[in-house]
């Protein structure tokens, strides 16, 4: 970082190099959108080279600074937008299925997987923000907290809030589709209870 | 422990016993053992870690980090961006960029300073003979 403060641009493009594919899977998942994330991806990169000597090494970790950055891009980003995003446009990145396993398991899953995302889109971006930097970046609380000025504590209750809002999404949807399909065994589930 | 207190101890510690505090395990272990609720929230929370463990993999965009890097070099720094830059590259910079100023500022006061102003001493001269000029005005006519 020491060489892209003194304007060194092969430093700057092994930087870019070095942290581009987390700062563009954070934007990615943050705003929904890769083509988003591929702009703010840019416009961070960019704010890092024209404010190179902000930055203080001692203080944060070069990664955290970064996220620190993108974090409030994406944030912007989504409040000019008003509203979260939702449905098939969120993030179009799906992972491979195992093909070995048992249709019905897959088709369960590949449901699991549409409902978390949904859920996730519908988080507050504070909250989403908790979760992925945690539990996605790999940051330890206090980086998190950092990048989200926030106290630690206060992360914490991002995390635990975001956690229970997927849970309660998950475990609603599945009782939905119990009394769906087999409303007589639901009955009976809950007088057993 | 309530399905209540089992639920927010997950939230708080995650769905790895072992992680928990080792009273509030046993508690949960218990829980678990009775409820079917406390069961399928657990399973609830390790579908969303697992859901949030496969948000990490990831594919870049092709050509992207190539249209950073080569934006950047199109990019020229601001004035003020390029004269810290060039200020911060060695110590003598910034001493010599104050005493150019300090030089200059001196030179601009020395050039701007007038001699006694000569309108304001015409000007205060002809208020003290006005009485004076009006008199004669009045002895004349």
């Amino acid at each position: 970082m020491a060489q892209v403060q003194q304007r060194d641009q092969a430093a700057f493009d092994r930087l870019v190099g070095r942290h581009l594919p987390s700062v563009h899977r954070y934007l990615t998942r943050m705003t929904g959108s890769p083509a988003d994330a591929d702009e703010l991806a840019q416009e961070t990169f960019l704010r890092v080279w024209q404010r190179a000597g902000s930055y203080r090494p001692g203080k944060v970790r070069l990664t955290t600074w970064l996220h620190r950055v993108a974090h409030n891009l994406a944030v912007d980003r989504l409040r000019r937008r008003r509203h979260d995003v939702d449905g098939p446009d969120h993030d179009s990145h799906e992972e491979p299925d195992d093909p070995g396993s048992d249709p019905q398991a897959l088709a369960e899953r590949a449901d699991t997987r549409r409902l978390l995302h949904t859920a996730m889109s519908r988080l507050p971006a504070t909250q989403r923000a908790a979760l992925l930097l945690c539990q996605v970046q790999g940051f330890s609380n206090r980086e998190a907290a950092s990048i989200l000025a926030v106290t630690v504590r206060g992360l914490e209750s991002l995390i635990a809030r975001g956690r229970r809002s997927l849970r309660q999404a998950l475990l609603q949807a599945e009782g939905d589709v119990n009394a769906a399909t087999n409303p007589e065994q639901e009955d009976s589930d809950h007088d057993t209870a | 422990m309530t399905q209540p207190e089992f639920e927010a101890a997950l939230d708080r510690w995650g769905t790895d016993l072992a992680h928990w505090p080792a009273r509030q395990a046993r508690l949960a272990e218990a829980c678990l053992a009775a409820s079917a609720d406390a069961r399928r929230s657990l399973a609830a929370a390790r579908s969303i870690e697992a859901y949030l463990a496969n948000l990490q993999q990831h594919q870049l965009p092709a050509g992207l980090a190539g249209r950073i890097t080569s934006g950047i070099t199109h990019q020229r720094p601001d004035t003020m961006e390029r004269l810290l830059a060039w200020l911060s590259r060695a110590f003598w910079r910034p001493a010599a960029l104050a005493s150019v100023l300090l030089v200059s500022g001196y030179l601009t006061g020395l050039s701007t300073q007038d001699g006694p102003d000569t309108d304001f001493a015409d000007s205060t001269a002809a208020l003290a003979f006005t009485d004076l000029y009006r008199e004669l005005d009045d002895v004349e006519q």
